[in-house]
Parts: C-alpha cells; structure tokens; sequence
C-alpha cells in the first residue's frame, strides 16, 4: 500500500527518507560504476514496465481487482540495486502525477516497496537458492510473496510508530489482505520467468547490479 | 487510444503556469512539510484551503475535474479509516490526518496540473547525478504511454480472437511487454546513437 501524506508524523518521515536517499546515493554509484551505457534504453524502459505493471489493475475472484508490483521481478532481471532506483522514481512520479503515494512519504513507500522488494528480496532469494537450488520456482513464489507481505507489516508498523493505528490490532487484517496480493505476485513472477525462460533467455543473463 | 495527458493545463496562460517549475517544486516541499507540523486546530488549516481555491482559478483549472482527481486518494484513506477503528484511535486525530492528506495531494495535484514535465525532469538534469535521474524519467514518462497503448493493443486483439483474458493471460501479455521493451531498447540505442547520443559514462 502506498502511504500518502498526512499520515505519518516527522520522525517517521525524516528517519524513512534518510534511509532511502542514502540508498538512492548508493545505487546510482554502483549504477554509475558498473552499468554498460548501451544498457540505459533498458533501465529506462524497464522502469516504464514497472509503472505499466502498477497501473494494471488484474481481475481476482469475487469482483475485486488486484495491481502487482514487480519490483522483485525487475530485481531478478536487472538487479537489486537497478530495481530500487528504478522503483524510487516510480513510486516519486506515481506521487507526482497521479497521486498515488505521497512526496514526503516516498521515504517509507521506497522502504516498504523498493527496498524490500528489489534489494532485501534479492538477496534472501540468492541466499535460499544457495541452500536449496533444486526448488527455484517455489524460492520465486516464495520470496515474491514475502515482498509483499514484508511491505505491509512494514506499512503498518510505520504509521502504529506515527500513532494512527495500534500494530497489534492492525497487523492481522493487513497480512491478510495482502497475503492474497502476494500470492497472485508469486504465481506472476514464476510464470513470467517461466515465459521468459521459453521466450526469450538473454533477458535472465543481463548483468546484475 | 486516446491518452489524458497529465500536464494538458500546463499549457494554458494562468498563474502557476508562468513560474518556473523549480521554484514551485520547492515551495510544493515547503507547504508538505508545513502541513506535517501543522498543530491540531481548523483555524490553521483554512488559509491553505482558500488559497488551494484560489490558486486553481488562476490558473485556470476546472474546479469539477480538479476535485474528480483528489477523488483518486480515498481508498487509501478508507484502508487507513477502517484500521484506525479498528484500532480504537481518537476519530479527531484521523479527521486532521485526512485533511493534512487531502491538502497535500491537492497541492501535488496543482503542481503537476500546471508543469511541463519536460521541464521537471530538467530541474535534475544538471545536478549531481542527475544525467542518470532525468533519462531514466524521460524514458519513464514518455514510454510508459507507449507501452501502455501496446498493452491495450494486445488485450484487444486477444479480445478480438475470443480470448477473454484471465489470469494467466495477463501475465503472458505482460511477459510479452516485457520481451517487445527489450527489444525496443536495443532500436532505441541504435535511434540515439545514429542522432549523435555519445556511450560514454
């Protein structure tokens, strides 16, 4: 869920956003260091898919719609720290021009999203597969859906900490509306790796930063 | 497709429309940040709605569609409403919270009514860094409609060809997106490059 403004108090604020834009520092370096600049039609476009992938609304069961995220998918492909760059300024100029999120709030928002999404995600997943490489695609399923369920602990602990709502009455009917998120966003990324696996391989072999 | 493109009033004569975009950047950032210390009374909070008012009529934005757009926030508020009763809060605290909220994204939304994005994006071009920031929102904000319309094209066609599509078939479609932008990138490099762009870091 994106916060938007208005909802988290200064500590909160200030604490996420440090955090963040150090981040966003250390992942432009690292972007800057390592990145091929034939590779930058890529990055770009990529953070247009994520914002494709965001505007989508998929129809679930029940009449409802759910959007994905994509960002540990777009973290298996590019790279942790490609995925929270371009996710920062997906979620900023989502908050821009469409108003979902907010400005002061990108901080908290990159945090639950970017962050442990595309990097924290990233690296747990090399770390499982390590340990059990024989199981990938229930890793992918796995740790997609701990993205999203990460996020919205996260989400809910920081506005309990702005003291708009008590973590331990909040916390169950938010993992539980977003544990169906997270499944969806497991089986989207298994099946989308399994269709690029068929499709198209050079894409899972583009170098990861 | 026919697209509503964000920024169309930004090419209107008003107010907001002539300052530069870094100037009403900064006093957008101002304004949040004083809403997040605004104390806990109406008083305070009325000067910004009636200059949000007043704003908007000078610079030229229909006030109906205006307020269709602040409309875009209120199942977040919703989400965050029925936590907070569950969480037995004080309903003031949430009602102050809201119209912090509401003022925010009203000005947000003011902001981006009334800004080129071309020259947004521009604030960033010649700071630290900020080569990398403005392609990679250039790219964003400029392909992203492309990309979109390529979505709905492909839908429509599986449409067409009576495939309903479910689940699986988003996902096959967004797949496809994903495989048509790689390759799209790989034209785009040799497009910039014929039109002088230097690979250099």
């Amino acid at each position: 869920m994106h916060i938007p403004d208005g909802f988290l108090d200064f500590k909160v604020v200030s604490g996420t956003n440090l955090f963040s834009f150090l981040t966003l520092i250390y992942s432009i370096k690292r972007i800057l260091k390592k990145l091929k600049p034939e590779r930058v039609p890529l990055l770009g476009i990529s953070s247009a898919f994520i914002f494709l992938i965001e505007a989508i609304s998929f129809p679930v069961p029940y009449g409802t719609s759910v959007h994905l995220s994509g960002i540990f998918l777009i973290s298996l492909i590019l790279g942790p720290f490609s995925s929270f760059f371009l996710s920062f300024f997906v979620l900023f100029l989502s908050s821009i021009i469409l108003g979902h999120g907010g400005i002061l709030t990108i901080g908290a928002n990159s945090f639950n999203i970017s962050f442990i999404g595309g990097i924290f995600c990233f690296y747990f997943y090399k770390f499982l597969e390590k340990i059990l490489p024989k199981i990938k695609y229930l890793l992918i399923f796995f740790v997609s859906f701990l993205s999203v369920l990460l996020g919205s602990i996260f989400c809910t602990l920081f506005l309990s900490i702005s003291g708009k709502i008590l973590f331990s009455k909040a916390i169950l009917p938010m993992t539980i509306s977003h544990a169906v998120a997270g499944i969806i966003e497991g089986i989207f990324t298994i099946l989308i790796i399994k269709f690029f696996e068929r499709v198209k391989p050079e894409i899972l072999k583009i170098e990861k930063i | 497709m026919k697209h509503h493109f964000i920024d169309r009033f930004s090419y209107e004569k008003g107010f907001l429309q002539n300052l530069s975009s870094s100037f009403k950047f900064l006093i957008l950032i101002l304004f949040l940040f004083l809403f997040l210390l605004l104390p806990k009374k109406i008083l305070f909070y009325l000067p910004f709605i009636f200059i949000i008012l007043i704003l908007t009529f000078i610079s030229k934005i229909p006030l109906k569609y205006f307020l269709k757009r602040i409309l875009i926030i209120f199942p977040f508020l919703l989400i965050i409403f029925l936590l907070s009763i569950l969480s037995n809060k004080n309903f003031q605290n949430f009602l102050y919270s809201l119209l912090k909220s509401i003022l925010s994204i009203s000005y947000i939304l003011l902001f981006s009514f009334t800004t080129k994005m071309d020259d947004f994006f521009k604030i960033f071009e010649n700071k630290k860094y900020g080569k990398i920031i403005f392609l990679i929102f250039s790219f964003l904000y400029r392909y992203f409609f492309i990309l979109y319309d390529e979505f709905e094209r492909i839908k429509r066609a599986m449409i067409s060809k009576g495939k309903n599509p479910n689940f699986k078939e988003y996902t096959i479609l967004s797949g496809n997106i994903f495989v048509k932008s790689y390759e799209r990138s790989e034209r785009i490099l040799k497009a910039m490059i014929s039109k002088g762009w230097k690979i250099e870091k």
